[in-house]
This record gives structure tokens, C-alpha cells and sequence, in this order.
């Protein structure tokens, strides 16, 4: 589909006097001008405020023609809000003050107008004042020719209601989308042609898309090109200017155009040694990638798209990385910001059990997972650490920041296949953010968006695999039988811990934290009335279950040892059970019911064996030992038991194999005991 | 260690009570230079300015010479200092690509303000 148009140029006239007003608009109309009228300053503000318009011809004295002290048409000019729209001064009274005033630029190089004219030297001359300024400061190319090619998803009318999706009326859709069209050819003054080829990527109300240019005999241009509200826009346009580091050498993207309407910006990023044929994002290529290529992307998207930003100089932080998470992520700072958080996980577990998905209990502080075949699950709600009642759970400061991304996304990177090189889409957030942020939220976006495992348990073993590193970075070895699918993203994710972890003061604990964060930040997706396909709630399911599993792990970290521990809290293994906490060398850990009754079971019977139908019958309540309960149940068991208490589960120290009868707890370390 | 600016004024007088005025004025904030026209092109060609101030006096058509400035210098800063600025001349100075337009004083602390004030200005692209 090709497109060419001529756009109307829109010109506001505002002149308290109501002769010369009409006068004015007769003549500009007669050649060619769309013109928009205001006999008073308010009148003109108004107009400004709310009309797409190429150009404003304003009285100096808008207000009273008898004052030598109104200036209202510069107090206009003055106006930031309107900054984007060029203005001429006209009046009958000048003066070279005023004349100054209007014409010289500020500390930005922009003058409050661009033209001043006497109405004494007549109706030509403001012609051709308003002339010079579309042709200098408008610059609107209507000979530049359009390609379309995905035609009901790149049109002008398409891009524009994306943009202002709150639009309902037609004539002024109609209008948007004339000047959705008015934006690109100005973005693209100096093109012949331009071709929208696919659209790459909607957040929110922009649209990312592949573009080529072709300037009049020069080579096509590859680009990628952001549209959506103005306010939006810009301020993406600021930060990835402000923050984008001056080395990106090896591959990046460059800002190459801006423009701004009333209502939209754009901008188009030039790619530096690249060529975006063949690419696709990154969430289709990790279904189909292997997990070994899925590792090499990821190392190129830290090592060479993202480096330049990491890069830069870090920045301690006054605030808790709570606070921090909490502003970034939009939760609000205030305890009554929690409801909205309480109120997704409500909908969603109501939804969930109406739709035939395991049941969940939630209450203020707590939730209880009931999964099939297993005792009750009880975990903490993510309330508790994105609003914590307690200094203990909030993560103290200080927090050290640095340059992130802020939209490390799975759908928000562009792979291209065979060399595995990758381009971000969106630098709307990019800025001062935990350390890790990008890390973190390419894993939450792993983890939360793409990993899709329908057995809450099997999902549950995949987490607690990725809990049980005592460090970041180290080995993660799954317990018992993952499927495939969750094999691939263990270890693409352990890769991507590696990486994190070679950044000096990188920490396991604030990583989870930020994990549990972004988790929450989905589950607000559920507040409200909107109704949700299963598929939908699974997935929500399965964010619950990671951030209680992730809180429980962060409980099992922030808890103070009581001063009567006995020197074996320190070193080995303690069980207080009059609180029923577990301490493994100095740390909390925080076990389910059944996890709990198993230690118990071991711990009582400390350096003895216990056999493993003692284990079916005190633990799973079985009568008769069945040896099918010793492969599905026991052995997962004893691996998830060690996998909270057992420093390096790969190398038990407590938890012993008496290999064909049952194990043995040696609570001080096996090394201790013989 | 903060590079001292330099200042070039285009005048074909070099011993002025306006002169002294404003090489008084601009000793705080750096060096001035003062060259006539045949020798100004020739200076900002070679020396880059932080600002280059026109004496309207000695100039026939100062905006003329702003966009002479302007063409062999794209970002230069350039000032018209006028004894009696008109709105034409004004007008005619900045549609040329002049930073400033000022009005010249015997006042040092005026002179002062004023070219403080071009100073903190962008010029036009």
C-alpha cells in the first residue's frame, strides 16, 4: 500500500481585534491555509492546548491594544507547553526590545518565535513570514512517498488510535490520523521514500517498527522507529540521550531523527553495525533455540548490547532497594498501596479455583497452595516484602544503582539467529536502577513469561532448583525429573546468573528480591473486574508460586538467631522446636509442613538410621511401604529437604544416603561424626 | 584547570571610551581581541570565539556580516552592539543568525549584564 498526501496547513491567527482577525484569516485561507481563529488570550491558549497546528500568528497585545505592558502573545510563546508549535509575533506597536525578546534564542538555541512582523507592513508580508517559518521550522515533506507494508497494522489510522486509544470519536480519529501521517513526514523530511515494513513490537500506546528510508539517490537506511503519545515519546528521546554512553562502537543504536506533533513523537534509532534482516524476537527464538544458542544470546546481549550502559559509573542509593523497586515498579510508597497488590492476588486465586486450577488461599500475610496429591503449601504473600510491616524484611540501604536498560524483555529484544547477535526495542525506562536490574529482569521475564510447565509441583522443583544455590552464579542441579522445557530454562538461567555474578558487590539475596518485585508486578494484572482465560490464571498461578517460594527463601535469610542458639546453630544444624525454626549454620531456613515433619523425623533419630518405611508412615501416613511411594515421593523429598538445608546439595553434609535402607541426620556434619 | 575564553571584537576604532568599556568589561570572563573587518574572517577562520560582537557603528550592514560569520563559522556566537537599535535592525540581525542584539552602554556593570546574558545563549542552529 502506498501512500501520498498533502496535509493542510493549520495555522492559528489570534488578534483581540475582531477586523483584522477576519481580514488575516480571509487572505491566509485564500492561499491555501486551514486557519484556526482566537480573539483573546484565552481564547488562543485553549486552541493551542487542545488543536493539532503547524503554526500560531499571535498579537502581542492579545489582550489590551491601549497597555504598553501586555505582552500576552509572547506570555503565550513563553508557554512550554507550546513550545512545539513555532509562533510569529504580530503587532502594530514594535519596539526593538520587544523585538529582541521575541526573536533571540534561549540557553536550548530557540527563540520564543520565529518571525515578527509590523501589521502595518501588510498582509504579504505576514504571508510570506508564515511561508519561511513552514519552510525553515515546519518542514513537512508532502512529496515523500509510503510504503505500507503490513497495511492494517502500520496505517496511519492504525498507529494513530494505538497511540490515543481512548478516541472514539470519529472525526477526531480522523484528524489523529491525518496527523499521525503529518509526524512522519516530518520526521523524514529529507527521504524520497520511506517504507514501513513490520511492526516489531506495541507497549502501551507506542509502536515499535522496522522502517527503511531512501533519501533521492542515496542507500536505503535501516531503522527502528518508536511512535506513540508525545509526552511518552519525548521523554524516551531524553533518557536514552541523556544516559546512552558515548562508546557504542561495537553495535547500538543511534538517535537519527525526532519530530513532535500536538500529540505524537517520534523517533528512529540507526543501527550501528547491524543488519536486521532475519531477526525475530527473543521470546519466538528461545522456544525454538537450543539451549546452548538460547546462552551464547545471552552473552551477547550483556557483553555487547548492554555493555555500554553498564558501563557507566554506579551511584550509592539513600533508599532501601524496596523503595526503590516499589517507585520503579509503580507500587506506590504508602501502606494503602498494598491493596491493589492484595486485591490481583484475590481475584486471581477466585478466578483460578473457577476455572478448575488448584486452589489457593491467600490472607494479608500468607498464602496456602493446596496442589494435588501433597499437604497444604504455606508461603508468604509478596505483600509482606514489597510492604513491610518490619525494618527486618526491609531490604536496608544502602543500594548501590547503576545504568540498566529497565526493559530487559523477552519481547522487547530482537535476535537475529544464526550469529546470535541481539538489538533492544525499547529505552523508555532506561536510567539509575538496582545493580542487577537488566539481569533480573530478563530472568523474571524467563521465568514469568515463557516458561509455561501446567504441573504446579514440577513448576515448584524448578524453583526451588533455582533457590538452592547458596550463591549467585553457583550450580544449579536439578532434583529428580524435570521435563525438558524446564531443563532448557535452567540452564539458560544459570548462565545468566553466572554473567550477574561476575559484577563486583553482586548479591543472592538482592537478586531474589528483585525477582520477587517483578513477580509482583504481574500479579497486579489481576485487580479489577476483567475475567481471565485459564491459560491466563496458570500463568498467574505459577507467579504466585515463584514469589512465595522466593519470599520463603528470603524469610529463611533475614531472621535473627536467638541468643540461647547452641554453638551447633553456628555450625551445623539446629532445630528449635519450641518456635519450630530450623538454623543451618547461622541462617534461618524455612521449611513446609512436610518438609518439617521429615527433619523432625531425621532429627530425633540423629546419627541412627531411618528407614524409609518409616519415612512412608510417619511423613506420607502410608500403612503398607509401597516401593512406587519411595521413588515419587521420598526421594523428592529428601532432595527438597536438601535443598534448603544442605549448603552444596550435591555434596550432602547432613543429610546421608544409607544406601538401600533409608538416611541418616548428622546434625553437627557427616565430617564431624566419622 | 578552566581554558580562558576569547572574545573578538570587529571595530574599526581602537581607542574608544566604549572600547575601554568593554575590554573592562569582558576581563573577568576572558581575553578580547579587537580586529578590523579585513582582518576578522581571516581570525575566526583560524581561532575558534566564545563570542564575536559586532560594532554597528563601523559596519555598513551588520546582518550582512552576521551571515558572513555565520556562513564561514556555523555555531558562532555572534553579538550586534548598536549606539541606536531600531526593531528592523533588530529583526534583520537575528533573521541573519545573530545571538544577540544589545544596546552599547558606558555603564560597565550594564555591559557586563548584557554580554553575561549572550553569553549563556545558544545560537541558532
Amino acid at each position: 500500500m502506498e501512500t501520498r498526501h498533502h496535509t493542510a496547513r493549520r495555522i492559528l491567527l489570534a488578534d483581540n481585534d475582531p477586523d483584522t482577525l477576519h481580514i488575516r484569516a480571509e487572505y491566509l485561507e485564500s492561499l491555501g491555509y486551514r486557519v484556526f481563529l482566537a480573539s483573546s488570550y484565552e481564547e488562543a491558549q485553549q486552541l493551542l492546548s487542545e488543536t493539532w497546528l503547524h503554526l500560531a500568528v499571535l498579537d502581542l497585545r492579545l489582550t489590551d491594544d491601549t497597555d504598553d505592558r501586555d505582552q500576552s502573545g509572547l506570555l503565550l510563546a513563553r508557554d512550554e507547553e507550546f513550545r512545539a508549535t513555532p509562533m510569529i509575533i504580530l503587532t502594530k506597536y514594535p519596539t526593538w526590545e520587544t523585538t529582541r525578546e521575541a526573536l533571540s534564542p534561549s540557553a536550548e538555541g530557540k527563540p520564543l518565535a520565529v518571525d515578527f512582523i509590523d501589521k502595518r507592513e501588510g498582509l504579504e508580508a505576514m504571508a510570506q513570514a508564515a511561508d519561511h517559518a513552514f519552510d525553515t521550522y515546519v518542514r513537512i515533506n508532502n512529496d515523500l512517498i509510503f510504503h505500507h507494508d503490513e497495511r492494517l497494522l502500520l496505517s496511519w489510522p492504525a498507529l494513530a488510535q494505538a497511540a490515543t486509544p481512548d478516541v472514539a470519536d470519529p472525526r477526531r480519529a480522523a484528524d489523529l490520523s491525518e496527523e499521525m501521517e503529518d509526524l512522519w513526514r516530518r520526521m523524514f523530511y529529507e527521504m524520497e521514500q520511506v517504507h514501513l515494513t513490520r511492526l516489531l513490537l506495541r507497549r502501551g500506546c507506542c509502536a515499535v517498527l522496522h522502517v527503511l528510508t531512501f533519501p533521492s539517490g542515496g542507500h536505503a537506511q535501516e531503522l527502528i522507529v518508536t511512535v506513540g503519545p508525545r509526552q511518552v515519546v519525548a521523554q524516551e528521546a531524553q533518557r536514552h540521550g541523556q544516559f546512552s554512553s558515548a562508546d557504542v562502537s561495537q553495535r547500538g543504536m543511534r538517535q537519527a531523527y525526532f519530530a513532535e506533533t500536538h500529540t505524537f513523537a517520534g523517533i528512529a534509532y540507526a543501527l550501528i553495525n547491524g543488519d536486521m534482516e532475519d531477526t525475530e524476537r527473543f521470546a519466538d527464538y528461545y522456544r525454538i533455540a537450543s539451549a546452548g544458542a538460547i546462552c551464547q544470546t545471552v552473552d551477547d546481549l550483556f557483553g555487547v548490547s548492554l555493555h555500554p550502559w553498564h558501563q557507566q559509573p554506579r551511584v550509592q542509593e539513600a533508599r532501601s532497594l524496596n523503595e526503590i523497586y516499589r517507585e520503579r515498579l509503580g507500587f506506590g510508597q504508602s501502606k494503602e498501596d498494598r491493596r491493589p497488590l492484595e486485591e490481583g492476588v484475590e481475584r486471581l486465586c477466585e478466578q483460578a479455583l473457577s476455572a478448575g486450577l488448584p486452589h489457593v488461599e491467600p490472607t494479608r500475610y500468607r498464602l496456602t497452595f493446596h496442589l494435588p496429591d501433597d499437604e497444604p503449601l504455606e508461603l508468604p504473600h509478596p505483600g509482606v516484602f514489597v510492604f513491610p510491616d518490619n525494618e527486618q524484611t526491609e531490604m536496608g540501604p544502602p543500594a548501590v544503582c547503576g545504568i540498566n536498560l529497565g526493559a530487559v524483555q523477552c519481547d522487547r529484544i530482537l535476535v537475529e539467529g544464526r550469529s546470535q547477535q541481539t538489538w533492544l526495542l525499547d529505552f523508555s525506562q532506561v536510567g539509575l536502577s538496582p545493580l542487577l536490574d537488566d539481569y533480573i529482569s530478563l530472568e523474571a521475564s524467563i521465568l514469568f513469561d515463557l516458561v509455561a510447565e501446567k504441573d504446579l509441583a514440577a513448576h515448584q522443583q524448578f524453583v526451588e532448583t533455582l533457590l538452592g544455590s547458596s550463591c549467585l552464579g553457583g550450580p544449579l542441579e536439578p532434583f529428580g525429573d524435570l521435563s525438558p522445557d524446564l531443563r532448557k530454562a535452567l540452564r539458560v538461567v544459570g548462565h545468566l546468573r553466572q554473567l550477574a555474578a561476575a559484577n563486583p558487590g553482586s548479591n543472592l539475596e538482592e537478586y531474589h528480591l528483585g525477582l520477587l518485585f517483578q513477580g509482583a508486578y504481574r500479579l497486579l494484572a489481576f485487580q479489577g473486574e476483567r475475567r481471565y482465560p485459564r491459560q491466563r490464571l496458570a500463568t498467574g498461578l505459577r507467579v504466585l508460586l515463584s514469589t512465595g517460594l522466593i519470599g520463603q527463601w528470603l524469610e529463611g535469610t533475614s531472621t535473627q538467631m536467638p541468643p540461647s542458639a547452641p554453638d551447633e546453630a553456628k555450625t551445623g544444624l539446629w532445630v528449635d522446636e519450641a518456635s519450630r525454626s530450623v538454623w543451618v549454620e547461622g541462617r534461618q531456613v524455612a521449611l513446609s509442613r512436610k518438609l518439617y515433619d521429615l527433619l523432625m523425623l531425621l532429627y530425633h533419630r540423629a546419627g541412627q538410621v531411618c528407614d524409609r518405611a518409616t519415612i512412608a508412615r510417619e511423613v506420607f501416613k502410608v500403612e503398607f511401604f509401597d516401593p512406587l511411594i519411595e521413588e515419587t515421593r521420598i526421594n523428592p523429598l529428601i532432595g527438597r529437604l536438601r535443598k534448603r538445608v544442605e549448603p552444596d546439595p550435591s555434596r550432602p553434609r547432613y543429610i546421608i544416603t544409607h544406601h538401600g535402607v533409608g538416611y541418616i541426620l548428622y546434625p553437627r556434619g557427616q565430617s564431624d561424626n566419622g | 584547570m578552566s581554558v580562558e575564553k576569547s572574545f573578538l571584537l570587529i571595530s574599526e576604532t581602537e581607542d574608544s571610551s566604549w572600547l575601554s568599556v568593554i575590554a573592562t568589561a569582558l576581563a573577568p570572563l576572558g581575553h578580547l581581541q579587537v580586529a578590523p573587518l579585513s582582518e576578522a574572517l581571516g581570525l575566526i577562520q583560524r581561532q575558534p570565539q566564545q563570542m564575536i560582537i559586532i560594532d554597528a557603528a563601523d559596519v555598513e550592514e551588520p546582518s550582512a556580516l552576521v551571515a558572513r560569520i555565520r556562513a564561514v563559522c556555523r555555531g558562532a556566537r555572534v553579538v550586534v552592539a548598536t549606539a541606536s537599535p531600531t526593531w528592523r535592525r533588530t529583526r534583520e540581525a537575528f533573521r541573519a543568525g545573530a545571538t544577540d542584539y544589545i544596546r552599547k552602554s558606558l555603564s560597565k556593570a550594564e555591559l557586563q549584564e548584557a554580554l553575561a546574558e549572550a553569553l549563556d545563549k545558544t545560537p541558532p542552529p
